[in-house]
């Protein structure tokens, strides 16, 4: 028998760590790096002409988006890490199946294209599928666990 | 791997919540270890049973013997 009193497991503040409000504060962090990126992206591609633009500034317009985005990408992955295991895998498991969904789209998309079964898409509309098949997979696994 | 962990809970007269504050992890995960949907990592199930003042394998048996589910 282990010499331990029971119920006086040591953690460091679960309730805080795990509480409503952490996870509040993350999600918005995250959804806030990603419209800023989106919408930095989106400026930029609908607005800046390259053509006469100096090297240096044809630089910054393309990196530029990219800081928010891995600001998104780095809020995402400390939003993951605070997790307990159960939603981890619940969470990993959701984006490993939307990568592969989306990649399996992406590249049957031209096939399934030029056959007349889907409209003309554009590289947002990609990040729509991954973000749709992230949220189904995500939710499926919750009422799974639940 | 079944577990008695649910009849532990109730001795100690813990709900769900409470128990999952202790161990620091989601209600939803100990009520999937509760029900088999999910086994614990090693590091938990060592918290749960040094919680419970318990050896793991007091409270975490293979469902089969030497088979893991």
């Amino acid at each position: 028998m282990q010499e331990t009193n029971k119920g006086t497991i040591e953690k460091s503040e679960p309730t805080k760590l795990f509480g409503l409000a952490e996870c509040r504060r993350g999600s918005w962090q995250q959804s806030a790096w990603l419209m800023v990126f989106l919408v930095g992206a989106t400026l930029i591609n609908h607005w800046f002409k390259p053509a006469g633009a100096s090297l240096w500034l044809r630089v910054a317009v393309v990196v530029g988006p990219l800081i928010p985005g891995v600001l998104f990408i780095r809020t995402l992955v400390r939003d993951l890490r605070r997790l307990d295991e159960l939603q981890q895998k619940i969470y990993i498991d959701s984006i490993a199946l939307a990568s592969g969904g989306t990649f399996l789209f992406a590249i049957l998309y031209p096939a399934v294209h030029k056959a007349g079964f889907i409209v003309e898409m554009t590289p947002y509309d990609f990040g729509i599928v991954m973000a749709v098949l992230t949220a189904i997979s995500y939710l499926i696994a919750k009422v799974r666990y639940r | 791997v079944k577990n008695r962990l649910r009849v532990l809970r109730a001795e100690m007269e813990w709900s769900q919540a409470e128990l999952a504050t202790r161990l620091g992890v989601s209600r939803q995960t100990v009520n999937a270890i509760e029900t088999g949907r999910y086994d614990p990592s090693l590091p938990l199930a060592f918290d749960i049973a040094r919680l419970f003042g318990k050896q793991i394998e007091e409270i975490f048996q293979p469902n089969h013997s030497g088979e893991n589910k």
